[in-house]
């Protein structure tokens, strides 16, 4: 059933993103931006290119990281595709029209979903783990298409329906060659294509390529309220993306362990301490180590070391690059497109 | 002509793409064991094909589902001598064909030149099929008012998908080599 991932060849240079976790608030406003942008077909009601997920949980689609097609030593395996009600969730039909239109039952009837659902996008939302209020906890974990060097939906398609720009390494649905057969759905262990059933397409993140191309930041990031997203090449020394993967090691892939060498990277979340007996801190975290090597691999240690170290660094007053950074204080910083050109901020 | 064909499983070890080789190994006798095939003439160039398969749970539609398959099958024709059957021709070898889906309105015509080519286009006007299912076998009823692939080669290739178990694309029961027609 099992066997190794085809390598392929990588492009000349790669746009990436980077994630700070320790910043996300899970506004979805990213999801939001998104989704008015690019995704307003009636076929794609359902999906979210760019979603949040709470953490702790079973995330989006539901399950979505045992249901893919890689195993835990980045080898091929049959993966699912998820069901729209019970993977997914089937999009809400609200009551607006009467709740807020209607005088007669103004202040009478709730906002409610016309269907009776039992599961969709956020529905765990912040329940996280634990025991409150000792050791509950929880963080945001935004998720989009990986643009992954060696992408598990391009080696699914038997049409080469799918491919990886060369120019900037962004991966994309050629839509006209596309037949609906939906190998890249099950393949991807992100679960980050989607099936457009009415128009019989898969569809996903296209990384905002008409604005990268002008320049500008894709939506999720640029209207990140959190200022908590980077994009730029990962090969410039003076970008964000370079400081933050390589040069400070703590911007590190979800699940590196598929084997697809994601170019979407997560500085992971530093976890507050538990609660012991008279509500003092104790030297333990909430967010047991483990879990998180589970998302991000056994480098999720190594990088809480620096970005604790650094944030040391900070408290006494001294000068950190990495904190800088991290925080934004220049938002000009968090994008780098070209060598010579930044997108600027009034 | 009417007769029952055997049919295999389309090997995925052969088929492009690094995925299905490896999640879909061949294995295993085809999910339609066997169809029957009636082929009559219709006029001079022209032609009704029935195919009958076994069929548990038809799928005639995917709503607006995200893991729906619908059921198919094809007809195909070689356009050349020597194009291999199994592999759906081969670079400068084609075959075209017919393609009805379940939740089509309307057949396509298919061209393809080997696995991952293959190209739909609008039906030849007159090209129909149609597809009814009871008592567990579901056939689909092609009139294809002219064909010269087919009257040409006398040559024949059939493909089906049952929609129920996920078949799409190259997971699919096939004739192991082209069917020669007699009518």
């Amino acid at each position: 059933m099992t066997a190794k991932a085809s390598p392929t060849a990588q492009p000349p240079r790669q746009l990436a993103m980077v994630l700070d976790l320790n910043k996300c608030l899970g506004c979805q406003t990213c999801t939001i931006a998104c989704r008015k942008l690019w995704n307003t077909d009636s076929g794609t009601a359902y999906a979210y290119w760019n979603n949040v997920e709470t953490r702790p949980g079973k995330g989006f689609p539901k399950d979505w990281r045992v249901t893919g097609g890689r195993t835990a030593d980045g080898s091929v395996k049959r993966g699912e595709i998820p069901d729209l009600k019970s993977g997914y969730g089937e999009p809400w039909t609200f009551n607006h029209q009467r709740v807020v239109n209607s005088d007669s039952n103004k202040g009478k009837e709730w906002l409610r979903p016309a269907e009776s659902p039992d599961w969709g996008p956020n529905w765990d939302e912040d329940e996280g783990a634990g025991e409150y209020p000792t050791t509950n906890h929880h963080f945001y974990l935004p998720r989009l298409c990986n643009h992954c060097t060696h992408p598990a939906c391009m080696d699914a398609c038997p049409r080469g329906a799918i491919y990886k720009r060369s120019e900037d390494g962004i991966v994309l649905v050629n839509q006209d060659r596309c037949h609906g057969y939906r190998f890249c759905v099950e393949a991807c262990p992100y679960k980050k294509v989607f099936f457009d059933p009415e128009r019989s397409v898969s569809t996903k993140c296209i990384f905002c390529m008409p604005r990268v191309e002008k320049g500008v930041a894709p939506a999720c990031a640029r209207q990140c309220p959190g200022r908590l997203r980077f994009v730029g090449y990962r090969d410039d020394p003076e970008g964000p993306i370079w400081k933050l993967v390589h040069k400070w090691k703590v911007a590190i892939p979800l699940h590196p362990e598929f084997g697809l060498e994601p170019n979407v990277f997560y500085v992971p979340p530093v976890s507050p301490p538990k609660i012991g007996p008279g509500g003092r801190a104790l030297a333990e975290d909430r967010i047991p180590l483990d879990y998180l090597k589970s998302l991000f691999g056994d480098a999720v240690g190594p990088a809480l070391t620096v970005l604790c170290a650094e944030r040391e660094k900070r408290k006494r007053g001294e000068a950190s690059e990495l904190m800088e950074l991290l925080i934004a204080y220049d938002w000009n910083k968090n994008f780098k497109f070209d060598h010579g050109a930044r997108e600027v901020f009034k | 002509m009417k007769q029952t064909i055997n049919l295999v499983r389309a090997p995925t070890m052969i088929q492009p793409g690094g995925y299905v080789p490896k999640a879909y190994p061949d294995a295993g006798p085809p999910l339609t064991p066997n169809a029957v095939l009636m082929v009559d003439r219709n006029g001079a160039r022209g032609w009704v094909v029935h195919l009958a398969w076994p069929c548990a749970e038809p799928v005639d539609e995917i709503k607006s589902d995200t893991n729906r398959f619908a059921d198919a099958a094809a007809l195909l024709a070689p356009v050349l001598e020597d194009t291999p059957m199994i592999s759906m021709g081969g670079p400068d070898v084609p075959v075209e064909g017919v393609l009805w889906r379940a939740d089509w309105a309307a057949p396509v015509k298919i061209v393809a030149e080997g696995f991952g080519t293959v190209a739909r286009h609008p039906a030849p006007a007159g090209w129909t099929a149609h597809g009814t299912w009871k008592d567990g076998v579901r056939t689909a009823r092609f009139e294809i008012p002219d064909w010269p692939a087919l009257a040409t080669r006398k040559l024949l290739g059939i493909a089906i998908w049952r929609g129920a178990e996920r078949e799409r694309a190259g997971l699919k029961s096939v004739c192991a080599d082209w069917i020669p027609v007699t009518a």
